[in-house]
Order: C-alpha cells, then sequence, then structure tokens
C-alpha cells in the first residue's frame, strides 16, 4: 500500500512536456551530438542516405502500426522479411540460369514472391490471433520460428548475392532515393486507411475496447485478421528492399530487427497498448529516429557490439516512455 | 395482449450449469412508462436484460415487442429492435472524437472509402444542440467526464430511433449534479414517448424517478407494485425477504477500557487537530459528508499516508510515525471499499483467494499444500460468512457480488485475529442482504474484544451498528454522539458544521 501511494510522488507531471515532445527533442540532440562528432554527419548527402537506408525497416513499421494500434504484436516481422528475400533469391539464381532475369516479368515475380510471402505469415498470424484467440505474443512466436525454418531449409544457410535488386534499393531518381520514394507513398497511403477510412476508425475503437467493439457489432475478427495481413505484406516487402539494400542475404540477416522495427513505431508514440498512434507523423518520426542512431553510430566507426547496446537502450527507452503515457484503465 | 404494453415476457426461464438463475418470469412493460427493476446482486437482472439484449438466449419461454414475437440471437437484433442499453461500463471509445463515436458503427464512406466526415460532423452537432450535450463534435471523448460520456452514450441510442432504453446501474460514476442532469434528461426522454427500463440497487433513485417498481430476489419476480402504493421499507422487504427492522444485527458484547487514542493527528489541513479515543469491543461510527477528511483520517491512522504532528497510543504503545507494516504487526486492519486494492484476485477463484493468506497454516511436510485441506478450509470459510457461490472451485472473484468479494477480504484479515480494524466504506456496492451479514460480521468482532472505527457516508448504517458516532467537518471532529442520542437531524447538522 506505501508503494502504492508514494509512486505519485515520481510526479510524471513535470515529465509530461519531455514525453510530448521528447523524441523531438532527443532528435536534435542525436544530430548535435553526431554533428560535432563528425562534420560530415549533418550535409543533405548523409540525410539522403540516412532516409535510403531507414527505407527498408521503415515499411516494416508501417505494417507493425497496424497491429499496434488493436493492442496486437507481431514479432514474426524480421523472419517474414528473410525468408521473403531467400526465396527471391532462390528465384533469382533460377532465372538468372535461365538467363530471363532483368526482364520486366523476373520484377513482377520478385514483387510476387516479396508479397506472398508476407501476406501468407500475415494470414498465419490473422488466423491464429483473430479466429483462434491466440495470445499475439505466442502466434507470433510460432509463426516466426517456422518462418526462419523454411528459410534456412531452403538457403541450405548459404550465402545468396541479389545484385540486380540495386537499382530499386539503392538507385537514386531525381537525385532522390527510390526506396524513399516507395516509403513516403506507402505512408502516405496507409496513414490514409488509418485516418480516413471506416476500416481506419474501426481499428483505433478496436485498440481502445475491443470487448465494446464487438457489442457495438464492429466486425472485431475480421478488422484484425486485416491488421496482421497488411504487418505481413509490407514485411514481405521491407525483406525484398532490404535484401536489394545490402546485395548478399545471409543466415543472420536482419535477425532480431522485429524489436528495433516494434521500438521505432514506439518511439513514434504508437502505443503497446493500443488505440493510439498515427502512421503519419508517428510511425516516420520512429523510423527517423532510428535511422539517425544507426546513420550516426556507422559515421562514428562504433563497435559492432555497441549497436546492440544502443538497440537495447532504444528499446528501453521506447516501453519506458510508452508505459508512464499510458493511462491505465481510465480510458 | 394488452396494446399498451410494449414489451412483453413470458415465462422466462435459464439456468447456468445446472443452476436455475430465472424462474419463469413474466413481465409486461407499458409504453412511455419509467419500469424500476432493483433486486439483489445475483438476483437475476443482469441475465434477464441479457436475454432481452439478445446476447444470452431464454432456456424457455418467449418475449413480444409491439404484439410481434421478439427472438433476439445477438445485440445486433436487438438494436435492430430498437432496444438500447445504457451500462455501466459505457461502450464509448475513448481515442476517438464525439462524432466519430456517435456514428461509429455505421460511418457514411464516400470517395475512396474516405469517412464523410463533414456529414457525420454536422449531424453530431445536430444532435449535441438537440440534446443540450455540453461539448463540441470533434472534442475526444478522454477529456469529457463520465456525466457528458453518459449524455452521448444516450444520444447514440436516439440516434438508432430506441424505443426502449434500458439504464443498468447508471449513477455508479456520476457526481450529485451529474447525477440530477441524468434524471431530468431521463424525464425528457419520457416526453419524446421512448419506455425506459431503469435497474439500480438505489431504493431512493427508483423510487424518485419510476412510477413501477418490479422486484426480482432469487431468480423470481417478487412482484410489480405501482411506486404510490409501496414504501421503501416494502421494497426492501420484498428484495431481502425480511423486514427492515431486522436489517441492523444487534449481539450482547461488554465494552471495555480504553485501547487506542489519537492526539493531535495534522495532516495538512485535510486532517486538523483530531483527537479521540476508542474502547475495547466498541464500534465507533465517524461520519462526514464529502471532502469532511474521514478517508483521509483513516489513511493517516493506519500510516497510509505521513502525519505532520500529532501521535497514537495503542494497547500502551506509543507511536509517532506509523506504517501499514507497524500496523498490521501491532493488530491493526485497514479494509476499504477498493477490494481490489485489498489483495482480491479478480481473475482467480473463490477458493483460491480464500485459501492464499492461508497457505502457511495448510502446508504440511516438505512444504506440500494438501488439496484437501484447502477444500476444507474453504468451505469453513465459505460456510461461516456465508458467502455465496456457486461452485467455489471454478466460480472467479471476479464474478462474486461485491458483498460476497468484501466476505472473502474480511475472511483475510480476520485470519491474524486483528484487535482493531479501520472500515472505510466497508459496505459501498454491497446489496442489502450482503450488508446485513458484513453488520454481523462486524459485530462478532466486536464481541470477541476486537475495536472498530467504522466509516460511512450512509447515515442510517452507522446508527444501525455504531455505539457511537464522531462527525467530522472540514478535518476536525466537530461532535460525538452516543448511542442514546441519535438522530438523523443532528447528525447532519453538525456534518454541516452547524453549532447545535
Amino acid at each position: 500500500m506505501e508503494s502504492a501511494a508514494a509512486v505519485p510522488k515520481f510526479s510524471t507531471k513535470r515529465l509530461a512536456p519531455f514525453l510530448q515532445y521528447g523524441v523531438y527533442i532527443i532528435f536534435i540532440l542525436l544530430i548535435i551530438f553526431f554533428g560535432t562528432m563528425n562534420h560530415r554527419f549533418a550535409t543533405l548527402n548523409n540525410a539522403l542516405l540516412l532516409l535510403q537506408q531507414a527505407s527498408p525497416i521503415g515499411i516494416a513499421v508501417i505494417g507493425i502500426t497496424f497491429v499496434l494500434v488493436i493492442a496486437g504484436l507481431d514479432l514474426s516481422v524480421a523472419q517474414n522479411m528473410y525468408l521473403s528475400a531467400v526465396l527471391i533469391a532462390i528465384a533469382m539464381d533460377a532465372m538468372r540460369k535461365a538467363g530471363t532475369l532483368g526482364t520486366p516479368w523476373s520484377f513482377v515475380i520478385i514483387f510476387g514472391i516479396a508479397l506472398g510471402v508476407g501476406a501468407a505469415i500475415g494470414m498465419a498470424n490473422g488466423v491464429l490471433v483473430a479466429r483462434f484467440g491466440i495470445v499475439p505474443f505466442l502466434a507470433t512466436l510460432a509463426t516466426q520460428g517456422i518462418a526462419r525454418g523454411i528459410a534456412l531449409m531452403a538457403s541450405h544457410s548459404k550465402v545468396y548475392f541479389v545484385p540486380e535488386l540495386g537499382p530499386i534499393s539503392n538507385g537514386r531518381w531525381l537525385g532522390f532515393p527510390v526506396v524513399t520514394m516507395i516509403l513516403f507513398a506507402l505512408i502516405f497511403i496507409f496513414d490514409y486507411v488509418l485516418r480516413r477510412t471506416a476500416y481506419g476508425r474501426h481499428l483505433m475503437a478496436i485498440g481502445n475496447d475491443s470487448a465494446s467493439a464487438q457489442k457495438i457489432g464492429i466486425n472485431v475478427q475480421r478488422n484484425k485478421f486485416f491488421a496482421y495481413l497488411i504487418c505481413g505484406v509490407l514485411a514481405g516487402l521491407a525483406g525484398l528492399l532490404a535484401a536489394g539494400q545490402g546485395g548478399a542475404i545471409a543466415v543472420y540477416f536482419h535477425q532480431g530487427d522485429e524489436f528495433l522495427i516494434i521500438s521505432s513505431a514506439v518511439l513514434g508514440g504508437i502505443s503497446l497498448f493500443g488505440g493510439k498512434g498515427t502512421v503519419f507523423p508517428g510511425a516516420l518520426i520512429g523510423i527517423i529516429l532510428v535511422g539517425t542512431i544507426v546513420n550516426g553510430m556507422t559515421m562514428l566507426n562504433a563497435s559492432p557490439y555497441a549497436y546492440t547496446i544502443v538497440r537495447g537502450a532504444v528499446i528501453f527507452l521506447a516501453v519506458m516512455v510508452d508505459s508512464i503515457n499510458y493511462k491505465g484503465e481510465l480510458r | 395482449m394488452n396494446e399498451e404494453n410494449i414489451l412483453v415476457l413470458k415465462d422466462i426461464d435459464k439456468s447456468f450449469f445446472g443452476a436455475k438463475v430465472l424462474h419463469n418470469i413474466n413481465l409486461e412493460v407499458r409504453k412511455g412508462e419509467i419500469l424500476g427493476l432493483v433486486g439483489e446482486n445475483g438476483a437475476g437482472k443482469s441475465t434477464l436484460m441479457n436475454i432481452l439484449g439478445g446476447v444470452l438466449p431464454p432456456d424457455t419461454g418467449s418475449m413480444e415487442l409491439k404484439g410481434q414475437p421478439y427472438s433476439p440471437s445477438n445485440p445486433r437484433d436487438a438494436d435492430k429492435a430498437g432496444i438500447a442499453f445504457i451500462h455501466q461500463e459505457l461502450s464509448l471509445f475513448s481515442n476517438l472524437t464525439v462524432a466519430e463515436n456517435m456514428f461509429i458503427d455505421d460511418l457514411p464512406t464516400g470517395v475512396l472509402w474516405s469517412v464523410q466526415y463533414d456529414k457525420i460532423r454536422s449531424k453530431a452537432r445536430e444532435y449535441i444542440e438537440k440534446f443540450g450535450v455540453h461539448t463540441t463534435s470533434d472534442t475526444k471523448v478522454e477529456t469529457l467526464s463520465m456525466g457528458i460520456r453518459q449524455t452521448i452514450e444516450i444520444t447514440k441510442a436516439l440516434i438508432k430511433n430506441a424505443e426502449i432504453i434500458i439504464f443498468d446501474e447508471p449513477t455508479t460514476s456520476l457526481s450529485q449534479t451529474e447525477k440530477d442532469n441524468l434524471f431530468n434528461i431521463i424525464h425528457q426522454l419520457i416526453e419524446r414517448g421512448v419506455t425506459i427500463i431503469y435497474i439500480s440497487h438505489i431504493i431512493e433513485d427508483v423510487f424518485s424517478l419510476c412510477e413501477r417498481i418490479a422486484v426480482l430476489r432469487d431468480g423470481n419476480l417478487v412482484g410489480v407494485e405501482d411506486k404510490d402504493k409501496i414504501t421503501k421499507n416494502q421494497i426492501i422487504k420484498m428484495m431481502v425477504g425480511r423486514e427492515l427492522s431486522q436489517v441492523y444485527p444487534t449481539v450482547e458484547k461488554k465494552i471495555g477500557d480504553v485501547v487506542y487514542r489519537a492526539t493531535k493527528i495534522k495532516r495538512g489541513t485535510t486532517v486538523n487537530d483530531v483527537s479521540f479515543e476508542m474502547r475495547k469491543g466498541e464500534i465507533v461510527g465517524l461520519f462526514g459528508l464529502m471532502g469532511a477528511g474521514r478517508t483521509e483520517l483513516a489513511r493517516c491512522l493506519f500510516g497510509v499516508d505521513s502525519i505532520d504532528s500529532g501521535d497514537m497510543e495503542f494497547k500502551g504503545k506509543r507511536y509517532h510515525k506509523v506504517t501499514p507494516e507497524l500496523g498490521i504487526s501491532a493488530g491493526v486492519s485497514f479494509v476499504t471499499e477498493d477490494r481490489r486494492q485489498e489483495g482480491l484476485l479478480m481473475p482467480k477463484t473463490v477458493k483460491d483467494n480464500i485459501v492464499l493468506a492461508r497457505l502457511n497454516q495448510l502446508q504440511g511436510s516438505l512444504g506440500m499444500v494438501s488439496r484437501r485441506r484447502e477444500d476444507q478450509e474453504a468451505d469453513k470459510v465459505i460456510n461461516e460468512l456465508n458467502v455465496k457461490v456457486q461452485n467455489k472451485n471454478k466460480q472467479a472473484a471476479k464474478n462474486l457480488s461485491g458483498g460476497n468479494q468484501q466476505k472473502v477480504v474480511l475472511s483475510k484479515w480476520l485470519l491474524n485475529k486483528p484487535s482493531m480494524f479501520i472500515m472505510d466504506e466497508p459496505t459501498r456496492g454491497v446489496d442489502v442482504g450482503s450488508k446485513y451479514e458484513i453488520y454481523t460480521i462486524i459485530n462478532n468482532m466486536a464481541k470477541d474484544g476486537a475495536t472498530v472505527l467504522f466509516i460511512s457516508s450512509e447515515m442510517e448504517e452507522l446508527m444501525g451498528i455504531c455505539d457511537r458516532i464522531m462527525v467530522m467537518y472540514k478535518g476536525r471532529i466537530v461532535a460525538e454522539v452516543p448511542k442514546g442520542d441519535y438522530s438523523q437531524e443532528k447528525i447532519i447538522s453538525h456534518a454541516l458544521g452547524g453549532e447545535n
């Protein structure tokens, strides 16, 4: 009882302005810090590079936003990306041997695989969570393992090279990264879906109070299913673009990045408790913030082990801020 | 059937797991009336309403709505038939705006599936004006008070042309002004030709609002009476099946020496220079209006909040600073209306909750706890305190009525045989029958030599079971009324800061 009474003493009220503008403050401090450490950091060229590098993961962040606003979770996104990338690489190997790689049809197949793999995993998650009511954490942990297993078996743990995807993932059009244009287009579309359509509003309602939503006749199961489907499809696409960016796909391809994706969303103000968050500016802020950290550390020649520490710190910070902001049952 | 009956229930039966919860209910609701529905918790009110709302099907029996057979298979059917529910937990989404909430289940969409915000905003504004809701269409619901939220919920029902609106304990989270406002709105609804079923355990409210009152007891409809032809006491009698004179149990007991003394307790301005004494075996009432400082004083006495100055003496030992841990080890217990915080594990079964605090006593060799002894212990408590539970191994604590939850909480405290109890509104949200049993438990504790400080905002119950009543006003104890001098007027005038 004493501790319960003592909690309000750690006044979250005093923290309120910080929490509200926290990400912006962190962002500015980071730019100042990295900028003073390396004079090439705060340049237009680097800003474009940063956006380009953050874009594939950013597309997965848009997807996970849809799952998080219904108080769901998707741990399978990173392995979804891996499976998508591996199957694309195998198909490209086959097409390379047949000499058909580079034709328009080959790109249709490549994109088809990415979206198909994503949709399959998304649907599996959707059925498990929405239809059978399995806790999202466990359902998506299961599909994560299955996706990784299939990818390892299919690839025989080999490293694949996919230089042909470079023009999409690393190319520029009028000096602007193509992947970032794709990211911006998707942000535009999915912000519209979440903000302006009845479907999006229903998702927000479900995230706020799923039982009430059910009671007043919103089709909770179907809406949830589609949220996981969207998340899966965008993760599959992210896998394709990430593969093109690195040029190579090894067994550790984006391993563990589901937490980076989730914490990007949470840093962008999308609550793990559901019912709160936006694609624009929310998810975009998270994407850019995490991108800045990764880019800045690269420029400082930080030790690879330091990334893990920073990644942990980012997740901690994001979740802590989210928990403090959560108002409990008084909704 | 009578033409003025808008809704007729015929021979409704319902059982859960073999236990009958509704027996042969026959009820007629007249068009344009306010029908009160009262009954103790567990009397079957919610089950009956769930059947009406299409949440549950009846086992047997039939319903007629406006002369037509009515058999809803889900809440949507009830909705379409023009029956709306206003529950104590509202089904509004706090993260959406007022306009979005009003039309969320039927959002009009236009180009590219986009929601036609212009349309719902202007419609919402129209309704807001029509019903005098103090808000705007673009306000987020999370910023609104409970009263306004409830008005929005009612507006939602009217948008759907509801002809029957069922209010289920609507006043529990409302302030007095909001409650008055709600009653005004209900009268307006009647003028619009809406029929109202009003469920509440606050009999005063039902009396001031309703024309006819239906009483449920243990799944039976014991009567439907016109308000003018019945008294409050008769209704209570029908609800609990016993005379009002028995509502307050008495017990032969001996009041001993002073065991507790608080001297000049002060905390800010909320508790100001409070001194009093309590004796062994005494039940002392503490009355005061909202904001008088009752709860604050209780928290100081138990050490939940620190005091600025003053000290306490308990069983001859002086304390300048108390903490809950110190209090418990000295034999003081603190029971509040907040049963969740009292350590009742809501999703756990009744048995688990009872046994949890006793595991140390129940464990045998190697720390193993025998199932059989757990069962015996749980049964013992359930019998002693008369906890109404259908299946102690399956029923979760959250499915118990408020009164029975409170009994389970008390059983936990009783285990350590405390010599002093501080009870802050222990009967709030508890039905009449369980209240009686809680009073009996308190009486028995006093008989066994415990000292009880009983805080309540219900003057009647204090007068019923306390040996004397202290009255607080603005953080001070302004009067002490001994048992022989009890009168409502006297106590209230002290609580209002009067002189006499």
